[in-house]
């Protein structure tokens, strides 16, 4: 059967049930964007690289838990690969006695976010609008937390704001991302 | 939500993005199955997520992993229900045992040693669940008996031994319409395991128990008397040796035996 046409949840449906072809498409439609994901966080290519083959592995296991009633099957797949990219990271920090480690990602993630280059597809370039749009201190306080996987804690000492400032500045951006979303009529579904 | 569980809710952000550790990670998770505010907070903000994850620019994989995992994949056994982990697990133990049969068998051995303790553990709480529920039935006893010593109705009557056991004494206090009174004696003999004192009310010449007991190694015993009828109606209280259960007559010596004629 032809399940190009398929949407993702009924592609994590059929994986669950074991279906090879339903992992290879599922695969061939969002490996490029983990990888993205992989390497904007873990900035090397060989890791990226484990982080893409650990996710479809993972989906290929666990798709039997996946529950449509808590969310699209996209934000599930990005959650696992954004988890294991995550984990990766604190793993190899803190091998590597964290605080210059995490220093060094801080710098590289608050440096190169929101490439203004990169509005080569149509929907990075809303994404990377709406991240651009936000006041600098709460779309550091985003990117820390989400491209550098720092505790809010980590942030606000990196930083130096009161830990409630950095709280208040997470929920406010996630607002605003939330609406911006919604107004340029974005969804994960 | 400022009106809420502040605490857990102000993680709710970073769980969105990913941040907390497995500790806060689960606290979420198990605040969100109660709370459906919460819940819902995070089903409106998870697309915030994807839509980050969508602002990396896509990045070619090389075709060896695709290779890769595909070849774990047909390599994994079928979705596992189950029957199927359980054989697995039977695998992966026969596995084990041929690989490292010491650390096997350790294991074996503490699981078994862990499994007796906690039997051993669990017939203990079974013994002392016991020995409370017959501490607070005795309890509940003596609050009875001490009832009636406070009720200005009851009459009080001396009890005494029988030549058999002549230092017990002690007092029947009962209100003579009821067919409820305490008993408080001292000086009985205790017994040995298979044996009790058993308490009779005798009307003319039958005898009707009401109930049996032992007593402390001081001999002293706080009876509460259930009678089958008014205890103005029987003649004569006695206590008797009988076998653990009590006997439907009186078997055994008597030890006490008095009349029920109030002197008080």
């Amino acid at each position: 059967m032809d399940q190009i046409g398929l949407t993702d949840e009924e592609l994590i449906g059929k994986i669950a049930n074991r279906d090879e072809a339903a992992i290879e498409l599922l695969y061939d439609r969002y490996s490029s964007a983990i990888m993205g994901l992989a390497l904007k966080i873990l900035g090397e290519r060989a890791t990226a690289e484990e982080i893409v083959q650990e996710t479809f592995l993972r989906v290929w296991n666990k798709a039997n838990r996946y529950d449509a009633g808590r969310g699209a099957a996209l934000s599930w797949l990005f959650a696992i690969a954004h988890h294991q990219c995550i984990d990766r990271l604190r793993r190899d920090q803190s091998s590597m006695e964290t605080v210059e480690g995490r220093k060094v990602i801080k710098n590289v993630f608050i440096e190169q976010s929101v490439p203004a280059a990169a509005a080569s597809v149509q929907r990075r370039h809303l994404v990377n609008t709406a991240l651009a749009s936000l006041p600098d201190e709460q779309r550091q306080v985003i990117e820390m937390a989400f491209f550098g996987g720092l505790t809010r804690q980590e942030i606000a000492r990196q930083t130096g704001v009161p830990l409630g400032t950095v709280q208040t500045r997470a929920r406010l951006a996630l607002q605003k991302l939330r609406a911006r979303l919604e107004e340029i009529g974005f969804t994960d579904e | 939500m400022s009106e809420r569980n502040t605490g857990i809710d102000d993680l709710l952000p970073w769980y969105i993005l990913g941040t907390l550790d497995s500790e806060e990670q689960q606290r979420v998770e198990a605040y969100l199955r109660e709370d459906p505010t919460a819940m819902e907070y995070v089903a409106q903000m998870r697309p915030v997520a994807t839509f980050l994850t969508l602002s990396a620019e896509p990045a070619a994989v090389s075709s060896n992993v695709k290779k890769e995992l595909f070849g774990r994949i047909i390599s994994q056994p079928p979705a596992p229900d189950s029957a199927s982990r359980w054989l697995s697990l039977k695998e992966k133990l026969r596995f084990a045992v041929r690989s490292q049969p010491m650390l096997v068998v350790l294991s074996l051995t503490i699981a078994v040693l862990s499994l007796a303790w906690g039997l051993v553990l669990s017939a203990r709480v079974s013994v002392l669940r016991n020995e409370v529920s017959s501490l607070q039935a005795a309890l509940a006893n003596q609050q009875r008996v001490i009832l009636h010593l406070s009720d200005p109705g009851s009459k009080s009557i001396a009890i005494a031994g029988t030549e058999l056991q002549p230092e017990a004494s002690g007092r029947f206090i009962f209100n003579p319409g009821s067919r409820e009174g305490g008993v408080i004696i001292t000086g009985l003999q205790p017994l040995p395991g298979d044996r009790v004192y058993q308490l009779w009310l005798i009307k003319g010449d039958v005898p009707e128990s009401a109930g049996t007991f032992t007593v402390d190694q001081d001999g002293r015993a706080s009876i509460l008397v259930k009678a089958p009828a008014s205890i103005s109606s029987y003649d004569i209280i006695g206590v008797s040796v009988e076998p653990v259960g009590g006997s439907l007559q009186p078997t055994g010596e008597i030890v006490v035996l008095s009349p029920l004629s109030p002197d008080a």
